[in-house]
């Protein structure tokens, strides 16, 4: 538990972050988040250790939404946010479309919310009427189906944040090689456009 | 300001709690693990699967069953049920103690009582509470027993009698335990649904034999050939709906026999030392018939006394 709460202290202290300073920057408020996923679905998992004494959550979609929390809402948001901070310092030019980063970010935060909620709720739901006998268990399974379909929608914009991600990246690869072309370019053709006169 | 050495020993220390945790302490635990007796006919269990049903299990894995499927049921504690057994001889005694026991019973109650034993007297008892009233009957003469009982909502949905322990999966590599239900628990599935014909039709349509199933149906563990003579033996008798065109039929591959063998195999309910339950005693004369009764009762009665429980 002493490590999902030193974690992000540590991290907000030494990069100093804050949500005011995350607001004007994408990048960083794909790491603020990623922090945040880390903790709750950290917590999420102590919690339902202690809580559930009937081992039944472990057998809902409990377990998976909190699995999507950490790998997606946790390691993926970090690795946009690294990605989108160490892309273009690496290739020497600013992103192409620097809006999209905005626009991926909410698609993400706004996807991870729309898995995440749905799976444990419905986790929770699962688990109320796994535990009560009389209900049969087509009518457990059937309450499940529709936190199934919301955590879909999830997906879908997930898609298209991974569309936006993949526009701005292969934009800023194609202008690094485009310039790096045109340079090339330039120099072996420099001769060509010399002026006659100029040649001894 | 050099913590090397120490952000080291940090990383070293949490990282070995969680060997000794997960890899150590379970290795301890049932690394070494033998085969039991059951209790009481004190037979050998677990016994292997048959070549057929280990060659399912292979199936299983390689269809991803696991995923949907778990196999292990809960229990979430134990009560004791008072059994009278046999009425003995001293018929008077034996009511002062039926009254003793059931306060209020009326004449004709009793009588009901002690015809047709073994008879249930009283339900989801702790065992301090029942070893008293087992005393009481026992010392006016009659035969009675204090009955382990399982109790938790796996139990009452009737997926099995007891909680799965480490023996029940001692000879499956790798087992296969599973982490969701999607679909039902299986460690008992062979019990429920002995019927390998079921089985068959089922994993060829699901959805016609339980409405509203979640599961896909594995059509390509079957395959469509013309019927040449005569129908072959084993083809699927489907109903009209599905069946397919009249020259035709639809023949299980050997995957799906597997399969269904392995299913049939998967019977967790033996009585034994971890998961004490009791079970019907073998009648002195080898009736197998009179053991499979025995067993039945116990599994009834768990669902007949889930209410109380609660």
């Amino acid at each position: 538990v002493l490590v999902f709460i030193a974690v992000p202290i540590n991290i907000c202290q030494t990069v100093g972050h804050s949500v005011a300073s995350a607001r004007g920057n994408p990048p960083q408020a794909f790491f603020l988040f990623g922090v945040l996923a880390f903790c709750l679905s950290g917590l999420a998992r102590v919690a339902c250790v202690l809580l559930d004494s009937n081992q039944s959550l472990n057998f809902t979609w409990f377990n998976p939404g909190i699995s999507q929390l950490n790998f997606y809402g946790f390691f993926a948001m970090a690795m946009f946010g690294a990605v989108y901070i160490i892309m273009p310092r690496l290739v020497g030019l600013g992103l192409p479309w620097p809006g999209l980063v905005r626009v991926q970010l909410w698609c993400s935060i706004i996807g991870v919310l729309l898995i995440v909620l749905p799976l444990v709720l419905g986790g929770w739901v699962q688990q109320v009427k796994l535990n009560d006998p009389n209900q049969p268990f087509v009518a457990v399974m059937r309450s499940s189906l529709p936190f199934l379909r919301i955590s879909t929608l999830g997906d879908l914009l997930l898609l298209a944040g991974h569309l936006l991600f993949l526009t701005n990246l292969v934009g800023l690869v194609v202008g690094f090689y485009r310039a790096r072309a045109v340079a090339t370019y330039d120099e072996l053709t420099e001769d060509l456009f010399k002026p006659a006169g100029a040649k001894p | 300001m050099n913590f090397g050495p120490l952000i080291f020993l940090a990383a070293f220390f949490g990282l070995a709690c969680s060997w000794f945790g997960f890899v150590l302490t379970p290795g301890i635990q049932v690394g070494r693990l033998q085969p039991t007796n059951t209790i009481p006919a004190g037979a050998v269990y677990p016994v292997g699967r048959p070549g057929l049903a280990a060659q399912g299990l292979a199936v299983y894995r390689a269809n991803g069953c696991v995923y949907c499927h778990s196999q292990q049921v809960g229990q979430t504690g134990t009560v004791c049920d008072v059994l009278l057994t046999d009425t003995g001889t001293n018929g008077a005694a034996l009511l002062v103690a039926l009254r003793k026991i059931k306060p209020g019973l009326s004449e004709a109650e009793d009588q009901g009582l002690m015809t047709g034993l073994p008879k249930t007297l009283r339900q989801g008892l702790s065992k301090e509470e029942a070893d008293p009233l087992v005393k009481i009957l026992t010392s006016s003469g009659a035969k009675a027993s204090a009955w382990i009982v399982p109790i938790g909502p796996d139990i009452a949905r009737g997926w099995g009698i007891r909680r799965s322990v480490a023996e029940d999966f001692l000879y499956d590599y790798p087992v296969v335990p599973g982490s969701q239900r999607v679909g039902p628990d299986l460690a008992n599935v062979g019990v429920r649904l002995p019927d390998a014909n079921w089985h068959l039709l089922h994993l060829y349509a699901p959805r016609a034999f339980v409405k509203e199933s979640a599961m896909p149906p594995y059509r390509f563990l079957f395959e469509k050939r013309r019927i040449e003579r005569t129908r072959s033996a084993n083809a699927l008798a489907l109903p009209p709906e599905l069946a397919p065109e009249p020259d035709y039929e639809i023949l299980p591959k050997p995957e799906a026999v597997a399969l269904v063998a392995y299913l049939t195999s998967l019977r967790a309910n033996e009585a034994i030392f971890s998961t004490p339950v009791s079970v019907a005693a073998a009648p002195s004369s080898s009736d197998t018939n009179s053991v499979a009764g025995g067993s039945n009762a116990v599994t009834n009665a768990p669902a007949n006394n889930s209410s109380p429980a609660k």
